[in-house]
């Protein structure tokens, strides 16, 4: 098998499961939409330690594969937000953190609209 | 050679198992978690050749699960690879701590892969000819294994202890930064020759893993890596604010390896005596081979023995 074929085969079976990806990025955009909406509507001023988490735990995953499916800014996006919150240690204030997880919604609806 | 690779991601899973399987890795099991990974291994008839585990699941993390595979004889030496995002950078230390061999980082670039597990792939080779060699008769019948003078010695019993390869592997994963504050250290065992000759290669087996001991009693826990090189000498890696004077270091060794007087007077096994090296730093203009360090604190420790012999 030639090496252009073997490239093909390979981005036959990246793109299959692209599908599969962009459902959990908009499982994963909308539970992010959440835990700022909740945010919006109490008075705290730090991220609670659960929803550093849970955003560190999305962040995490589209880090991983977002690049592989021709998302790079979209995998640039979702370190940035995983490094944030992994360094946090229950005082980061939500303006300092809130900037960062925009952007990454942006770029995961950015994502979606694409292949919408 | 089969590979089991662990991740809680599915798609990540995915993916990683279409560029392995287009890289002809095909026989390939899958775990979503820390457990299920170990009830595979427990139920696994033929074993596993290489593991490729995810650093950040939820439960039991890539770390935990790493320790736990290199607390099963059968995969004391089995090569493991972390998977990690560049956010992982800071667990990759207690991953090597763990028993780690190597690391891959995510996202997953076919090259790489394909460059670390064709070294992975020679490792588990070796790892086959040298078991098939142990099966066959003329091995000493004690059945306890048996070691060339300049044989690498497997020191899984040793807290701390990774082999080379690994060692080489950690300090390509240190940034320029994390680079500049490590050292490494050579130690050597100035009569190992004699030992190995007198003794044989099963007693100085042994011999080197109570050095390596004493070694791993000297060095502060959470910062010790040590390395078996062949030939009696070892390397340490310990960040370069603590390695002090290395004669201290030597002086403090040879006080732990007399406790060793007693049983090796017993035997008739001549106690080893030790030297150490000068402390290797990376500079800033072999950045981009920090592995050097390990070759030139392998080369000092020879270099002050071979100034000691003419001196005297």
């Amino acid at each position: 098998m030639s090496a252009s074929m073997k490239g093909d085969r390979l981005r036959e079976g990246l793109q299959a499961l692209r599908d599969g990806f962009l459902e959990r990025v908009t499982t994963r955009c909308l539970a992010i939409e959440g835990i700022l909406a909740e945010l919006d509507n109490s008075d705290e001023g730090v991220v609670a330690e659960a929803d550093r988490e849970a955003i560190q735990q999305h962040a995490h995953k589209t880090a991983g594969v977002a690049a592989t499916f021709g998302f790079s800014v979209l995998g640039e996006k979702a370190l940035a937000v995983e490094q944030l919150m992994a360094r946090a240690d229950g005082t980061l204030p939500w303006s300092v953190a809130r900037p960062d997880i925009e952007a990454l919604l942006d770029e995961m609806e950015d994502a979606l609209d694409e292949f919408s | 050679m089969k590979i089991l690779a662990v991740d809680d991601d599915p798609d990540f899973m995915a993916v990683f198992k279409t560029v392995l399987e287009d890289l002809g890795h095909t026989d390939l099991a899958t775990a979503s978690s820390g457990q299920e990974a170990l009830d595979l291994i427990s139920q696994s008839v033929s074993g596993f050749d290489c593991f490729i585990l995810d650093v950040q699941m939820p439960g039991m993390d890539g770390i935990e699960l790493c320790r736990q595979i290199r607390g099963i004889e059968a995969y004391k030496d089995t090569p493991i690879m972390m998977n990690t995002a560049v956010a992982d950078r800071d667990y990759i230390d207690a991953a090597f701590a763990a028993g780690a061999t190597d690391y891959l980082t995510k996202p997953v670039d076919e090259m790489e892969v394909k460059a670390r597990l064709g070294v992975i792939e020679k490792l588990v080779t070796e790892r086959l000819r040298s078991q098939i060699a142990l099966s066959h008769p003329g091995i000493e019948a004690y059945g306890g294994a048996s070691y060339g003078f300049l044989d690498g010695i497997p020191l899984k019993r040793v807290e701390g202890a990774v082999d080379l390869f690994s060692m080489g592997n950690y300090l390509k994963t240190l940034g320029l930064f994390r680079a500049l504050t490590v050292s490494a250290i050579g130690i050597r065992v100035v009569n190992a020759r004699s030992i190995h000759d007198l003794e044989g290669g099963h007693v100085f087996g042994e011999v080197m893993i109570d050095v390596a001991t004493c070694i791993s009693d000297c060095l502060k826990p959470s910062h010790r890596m040590i390395a078996y090189a062949g030939g009696g000498i070892f390397v340490c890696l310990m960040p370069r604010a603590e390695i002090g004077d290395p004669e201290a270091l030597a002086d403090r060794l040879r006080e732990y390896i007399l406790e060793f007087e007693e049983v090796y007077g017993e035997l008739g096994i001549q106690l080893p005596t030790i030297s150490v090296g000068v402390p290797i730093t990376v500079r800033a203009a072999q950045i981009n081979s920090p592995t050097r360090i390990v070759d030139e604190a392998i080369a000092a420790v020879k270099a002050r023995d071979v100034y000691a012999a003419t001196m005297a």
